[in-house]
């Protein structure tokens, strides 16, 4: 069985790959670019362009062993998304797993997620700051899965080994700021991401227990290929300087309390990288590590039972003996994934070109080759400052439809240089 | 795994005629078995590969099958991608490993020393049950990143009569399935025989392990006290002038083990490569390669008719009088001037655009 979801895992991951091969070969890469491209879990400032839809695929695997439940078990999961650009200014998203964790050697579906996404509405061309505000409504339909020590509920709540599980349903809020170092020296194509988040259950038993999420990501944003680097950290909201404890109720009925310290928060450093094929398809793989570490008691043989002992004995010249002492019946581990790879497909259903990428693709092919010696920068201020003095002649004596005609036509222009330029 | 064996022979046969106007489709980080080229694969180019070893040791047979993938990016770049999908001697699974790979300028020219960094990723589908943090109750599958530095040099690039390139290779990773144990250092040097599709090569490594203090071992090895060393002969050998089948064959001359908790390295190995061109567009890195071979064929084709020739070498330089045929109008220095010219008209088009882009600051609305 367990060579069968390596099988399904790699196949999958091994279909997304050769997938762009199989289109768009013929085209330039980097011609058409998605505007909300992010760094894996940390999410872009900006929005689908309007009219645009992206559909993705994402296959996750991983390796998490807990012996008191079976074998080694590999663990494949498969996303899927849907984006589509409402506004200039707003996308809405529709996303679910799939494939989640098996049980009874059966996979079983995930969830649905449905969220929307509105940025600051000065995103018709590149901006150096941006900020954006997302709201998403989740229902988990997964009511079994891996669990650390096998903390967790029939309602599909508990720890599981990427972090804590939010059963039914949930919101999920992320305020979302982007730095676009090219939108200021076309030198520097980095963009640099930060997100925070909250998630909050609609289920009263877990009213107490909201989390929030931070990332953080910095990365190449080129014509063809981007790479980053981020770093990615959930939690549950804690008023003090001590460990959060939780206590829900099992299936067998007893209610136990955890402590969770802030390094055992499921926290990841993530490579990744995307390229960029000619017909807008993207291939994207990242590999989140596992930064979090223990603190206090553990779920290793010898943890439980030096634990256990103290629970039993409470005898203040040995470690524990102060957990035990707060209340807490049971050791928590950070024993989540120490590793995952993700490969990811995004293609675009419907492509409309926004201003702000098609001016990305224009700068970073304009930086690409061999003369450097051009400060395209300074070349652009200056004309602009011309254009705007310009315009400014022109709309005093030219008719309003005039100036429009004037713009269309060289927007058609600059896009029938491109299509050369492409052919060359 | 038979599903995956077809998938990729499947994947390479559907994209054979995308590049069949390639004389040779030869990758340009193509090295030995043991040690990748500094050179990374083209831009966008995508190879896949499977590879079967097959070995004896101490513990008896073993067997590794993987899988796996490369891609070139941005032309100094180039992300690679491995699963073994089982291994005999260790739970059942095997590694899965990636690498990211970027080398010195002067990639896409035909250079005599090359060089290149890169950031090994490997994770372990060993069950660590010994460090500090896991137990058999709690098992880790952790993973590892390190560098590793690989240096070549092409002696083709110099003198045109030598088709020598040799390799140097440094890393911290041996064995990676042991890394939970041991920390290693592994060291290759090796040389190869390139000719135009096929090339003979021998590479020759040494391992040196230190154990890692763990629950087992609270104090561990204070130096790397045990090492192993050994020498690959192999080949490559091209099929369809497009798959390339390495094979080797690797074996231990020299090893000192500790007597007590002692590796157990395969005594003899026999490697088996099969690298398919998923996505190929030629680089000029190999296109000047070919076009030196062709000029020496010129010199040397009377000598390929002779009888007494070995049946090999007749077959290579056929291959050149086929490209020469094919590209008797080439000439390099008007390939020269019209680049030149084109990327001139190019700048002066960006120009035109940079003016045009004057005042445009609604979205385009296109396709």
């Amino acid at each position: 069985m367990n060579r069968i979801r390596i099988q399904i895992a790699l196949g999958l991951m091994a279909l997304l790959a050769g997938a762009p091969t199989l289109w768009g070969q013929n085209s330039s890469p980097g011609s058409r670019r998605a505007r909300n491209e992010g760094f894996y879990r940390c999410e872009n400032s900006n929005t689908t362009g309007k009219g645009s839809i992206w559909a993705s695929v994402r296959a996750t695997g991983f390796l998490w062993d807990d012996p008191s439940e079976g074998q080694i078990s590999a663990v494949p999961f498969l996303d899927a998304e849907v984006n589509a650009g409402l506004l200039r200014f707003m996308s809405a998203s529709l996303k679910s797993r799939l494939v989640s964790y098996f049980f009874d050697q059966r996979p079983q579906f995930g969830d649905l997620e449905l969220g929307i996404k509105a940025t600051v509405p000065n995103n018709k061309d590149l901006r150096y700051n941006g900020f954006a505000l997302s709201l998403k409504y989740a229902r988990s339909f997964k009511n079994q899965f891996k669990s650390i020590g096998g903390l967790r509920n029939d309602k599909g709540f508990g720890f599981s080994p990427e972090g804590f599980e939010f059963g039914g349903n949930s919101l999920f809020g992320r305020l979302m700021f982007e730095r676009d170092y090219i939108a200021q020296n076309s030198r520097i194509p980095l963009k640099l991401m930060i997100n925070f988040g909250t998630r909050l259950s609609l289920d009263p038993d877990f009213f107490a227990y909201p989390q929030y999420s931070f990332d953080i990501g910095l990365g190449y944003v080129g014509n063809m290929a981007d790479f980053f680097a981020a770093y990615s950290l959930s939690g549950f909201y804690n008023n003090s300087l001590r460990p959060k404890q939780v206590s829900f109720e099992l299936p067998s009925g007893a209610k136990p309390v955890w402590e969770i310290a802030f390094p055992e928060n499921p926290m990841y450093v993530v490579f990744g990288g995307r390229v960029r094929y000619g017909t807008g398809i993207t291939l994207s793989g990242y590999v989140p590590l596992l930064l979090s570490s223990n603190v206090g008691s553990s779920r290793t043989k010898q943890g439980l039972h030096e634990f256990y002992n103290m629970k039993s004995n409470p005898d203040p010249a040995y470690r524990y003996y102060e957990e035990v002492m707060r209340g807490v019946t049971e050791p928590f581990d950070p024993w989540y994934a120490r590793w995952k790879i993700i490969v990811e497909l995004k293609i675009p259903v419907r492509y409309r070109q926004t201003a702000s990428e098609m001016r990305r693709s224009f700068l970073l092919l304009k930086m690409r080759g061999d003369d450097r010696k051009i400060d395209i920068d300074e070349r652009l201020k200056k004309i602009h400052e011309r254009a705007r003095e310009r315009t400014k002649e022109e709309t005093g004596t030219q008719p309003e439809q005039e100036v429009e005609e004037e713009r269309l036509r060289r927007l058609e222009e600059i896009r029938r240089k491109r299509e050369e330029i492409q052919k060359q | 795994m038979r599903f995956l064996f077809c998938f990729w022979i499947l994947v390479g046969l559907i994209h054979a005629p995308l590049s069949a106007s390639q004389s040779v489709a030869r990758g340009r980080n193509e090295g030995t078995l043991s040690i990748p080229a500094s050179n990374v694969v083209g831009n966008g180019n995508i190879t896949a590969h499977t590879h079967v070893r097959a070995g004896y040791g101490a513990n008896g047979p073993t067997l590794s099958p993987s899988v796996g993938g490369m891609i070139g990016i941005g032309g100094v770049l180039q992300a690679a991608g491995n699963f073994e999908l089982f291994s005999l001697q260790s739970t059942g699974l095997g590694l899965l490993e990636s690498h990211l790979q970027a080398t010195i300028p002067g990639n896409d020219n035909f250079r005599f020393l090359g060089a290149a960094l890169r950031a090994d990723l490997y994770l372990s589908t060993a069950l660590d049950t010994i460090s500090a943090t896991s137990d058999a109750e709690k098992p880790d599958y952790n993973p590892y990143l390190y560098p590793s530095i690989i240096v070549d040099f092409d002696f083709l690039a110099k003198w045109k009569q030598v088709p020598l390139k040799a390799y140097l290779f440094a890393s911290m990773a041996d064995n990676p399935q042991l890394l939970h144990q041991y920390r290693q250092v592994s060291l290759i040097s090796g040389l190869e025989w390139k000719m135009f599709q096929h090339s003979v090569f021998a590479d020759m490594g040494i391992g040196f392990y230190k154990e890692k203090a763990t629950r087992l071992n609270r104090i561990g090895d204070k130096t790397f006290q045990q090492y192993y060393a050994w020498v690959q002969p192999g080949g490559r050998y091209r099929l369809f002038r497009r798959f390339s089948l390495t094979g080797g064959f690797r074996f231990v001359i020299r090893k000192k083990l500790k007597e007590q908790s002692s590796l157990h390295p395969a005594l003899a190995e026999f490697s088996v490569r099969l690298e398919a061109p998923v996505y190929f567009r030629e680089t000029n890195t190999e296109a000047i390669r070919s076009l030196v071979f062709i000029e020496q064929s010129k010199e040397k084709s009377d000598v390929a008719r002779s009888e007494s020739m070995p049946r090999l070498y007749r077959e290579v330089n056929a291959g050149f009088a086929e490209i020469r045929d094919s590209t008797e109008t080439f000439d390099y220095s008007k390939e020269k001037q019209d680049l030149i010219q084109q990327r001139k008209e190019i700048r002066n088009k960006m120009e035109e655009i940079e003016l045009l882009f004057e005042g445009l600051d609604e979205e385009v609305e296109s396709e």
